[in-house]
């Protein structure tokens, strides 16, 4: 999977969470730039995004990955 | 639905996913819930949040560890207070899943009081406690975990990063189970359960390889057929009536349920049927005017794709869901269906289906009788009215959630709702029993009466449809009449609010000499109450 499809999925994951239109997130966009992005917001964040690509991340990573970059490259990591 | 949720962990996600599955029924739910392990303070506290928020449901969600702190007899004590604390609720309270496992497996049955022997004490106090609650019920998470496995009901990476008790695909399956719950507790259940025949009931096409051949048996493949009606069986007998739609021949499909020895369902079981060659549409319409049940509460199995998607097209509030493609999935499929559920079970569901046998013998004199005052003089009907009381709320809850059509305002009230009304001086609530030469129909009217000063307001009055026409409705509706008279009220107030199926209770109160004064009908209770001279009324109840 591209580093651009990755991007797109994770965005759609993203947008669903916290009922955002896809547009109104980037690379650059975190928990501290969307709101409801908070501990409760993140779970359900991770949750989708280990559903959409069927990977499971560590314990350590969980609470890290807390930007779309971040996101966007473990998750190739684990496609990788 | 207002729901309390108090718990023992971190819960949050938990209301969401409920709420994704509660429009499937019907329902929306409003929640209040408790900061986290708070449970103790909301049930012990007579100014909780909780108790403000007036919930219709507690959700009482507990972990292993909280619940395995209690002696057997403390948690009884702590559910004890929860059943008065929240006296007009229904407080559900899970099982303990004992799902971890520790070191020294073998031991764990094999030691007195060890961890695993202690959860199973815990569960059987949760049950013993429940039955002796009036108001309080187990929801069994073992059973679900026991469905999907541990391994996939939990996830320990978020136990550890936020106490969480269940992994995300876990939390969705408890709360399907919650949301069956819920609409239990809110009376949402269908009514009618119809049955293809042929690779349904049992395997094979039975016109063409004779009653011999066909697979249904107490051994081997056919058994799976016999195992599934077996599962039927027991909605039947805690009220769901059963009806066939099948393409057959009438005669040879009668002659093999009758006489087929491993036929678990008989003639008796089925309140309507529709065998030939007819299309299904037209015989499923043809069976709820029989019944005089509405399309949305049935619900109907067949192996066929092709008429599945039939009937849905063509009657999409039927609700049809697709049988297994393997007959040895269907037993699991039936105990798994949601739509029946109930948490009680009272003595009209256990009678439900042999009513509707009475009702098929009282058509027939019906057709036979040369007018219809010889038809109900000779039925020799008796109708009592009395309060509701302890044994018979839940009855009277499942009427107002369940009666659509002879429903004057259907307004729907939970048990803990009649009971409140009916400990409340400034409130009558009703019933009316009836029974005649055929048999006993139990209780088959409500209604609630509040009292204020010299004016009585009918706030529910309503009669089940099966038992219409034969001025049992004129009767219960003097009854109620005249129990606001011997209240002291002058005037008694009604209301008729037209819903889509309640258009045949529409001109009741006028026929009834109430006079209609802009959106209100009055009855001036100074007039001679009369009741119609074939119906013996009476105070006792008869059965």
């Amino acid at each position: 999977m591209s580093s651009d499809n990755v991007f797109d999925k994770v965005r759609q994951c993203v947008a669903s969470v916290f009922t955002l239109n896809t547009d109104m997130i980037s690379l650059e966009s975190t928990f501290e730039t969307i709101p409801n992005w908070d501990s409760l917001g993140h779970l359900r964040l991770i949750m989708a995004v280990e559903e959409a690509f069927s990977i499971r991340f560590t314990t350590e990573e969980i609470p890290t990955l807390l930007s779309v970059r971040l996101l966007c490259d473990t998750v190739a990591k684990y496609l990788g | 639905m207002k729901i309390a949720l108090l718990s023992s962990y971190t819960a949050d996600l938990f209301p969401g996913e409920v709420d994704k599955r509660m429009p499937a029924y019907g329902l929306t739910a409003e929640w209040y819930v408790a900061p986290f392990n708070q449970y103790r303070q909301e049930i012990l506290s007579p100014d909780a949040p909780s108790k403000k928020f007036q919930p219709s449901i507690v959700l009482l969600l507990l972990n292993d560890e909280e619940l395995l702190s209690f002696a057997p007899e403390s948690l009884r004590d702590l559910l004890e207070q929860a059943s008065k604390g929240f006296p007009a609720s229904t407080v559900l309270v899970n099982t303990c899943t004992s799902v971890r496992a520790q070191a020294m497996r073998l031991l764990e049955w094999n030691t007195p009081d060890s961890r695993r022997i202690q959860a199973a004490r815990i569960n059987l106090a949760l049950a013993d406690a429940a039955q002796a609650l009036r108001n309080v019920f187990v929801l069994d998470h073992e059973r679900v975990v026991a469905t999907y496995g541990g391994e996939r009901m939990f996830d320990p990476r978020y136990y550890y990063l936020a106490k969480m008790q269940y992994s995300g695909f876990g939390l969705q399956k408890i709360a399907e189970q919650a949301a069956m719950a819920i609409a239990a507790v809110a009376g949402v259940r269908k009514k009618c359960l119809v049955l293809d025949l042929d690779n349904t009931l049992w395997g094979g096409v039975l016109g063409e390889e004779g009653m011999e051949h066909i697979r249904l048996s107490n051994d081997g493949e056919g058994k799976a057929y016999f195992d599934f009606q077996q599962q039927l069986l027991r909605y039947f007998r805690t009220g769901t009536i059963l009806a066939i739609c099948s393409k057959n021949d009438e005669d040879i499909a009668l002659d093999a349920i009758e006489r087929h020895p491993f036929m678990v369902l008989r003639k008796e079981h089925f309140a309507a049927w529709r065998i030939n060659w007819v299309d299904k549409v037209t015989n499923m319409r043809a069976i709820a005017d029989e019944l005089n049940l509405g399309l949305d509460s049935f619900v109907y199995l067949d192996d066929s794709p092709h008429e599945r998607n039939f009937v849905r097209s063509a009657i999409p509030e039927i609700t049809v869901p697709d049988l297994p493609a393997d007959a040895s999935a269907y037993p699991g499929f039936a105990a798994a269906m949601p739509y029946f559920e109930t948490f009680t079970v009272t003595a009209e569901d256990t009678e439900r289906g042999k009513s509707y046998v009475e009702e098929r013998k009282r058509s027939e004199i019906h057709r036979t009788a040369s007018s219809v005052d010889e038809f109900l003089s000779s039925l020799n009907i008796r109708v009592s009215v009395r309060p509701a009381d302890e044994f018979t709320y839940p009855r009277v809850a499942q009427l107002t959630q369940k009666t659509n059509q002879f429903n004057l305002t259907t307004r729907r009230y939970t048990e803990g709702d009649i009971r409140s009304r009916a400990a409340d001086t400034r409130w009558k609530v009703l019933y009316a029993t009836a029974s005649d030469t055929i048999g006993d129909s139990g209780i088959v009217g409500a209604a609630l009466v509040e009292l204020r000063d010299r004016v009585a307001r009918l706030d529910t009055f309503l009669v089940s449809c099966r038992v219409l026409g034969r001025g049992i409705e004129q009767a219960f509706l003097a009854e109620v009449e005249q129990a606001a008279k011997d209240a002291g009220c002058d005037v008694l107030h009604a209301e008729y609010i037209p819903t889509k199926k309640n258009g045949m209770a529409k001109d009741f109160l006028s026929a009834s000499g109430f006079v209609r004064e802009g959106e209100r009908y009055v009855y001036d209770l100074g007039r001679q109450i009369s009741f119609p001279s074939w119906i013996q009324v009476t105070e006792h109840e008869q059965r």
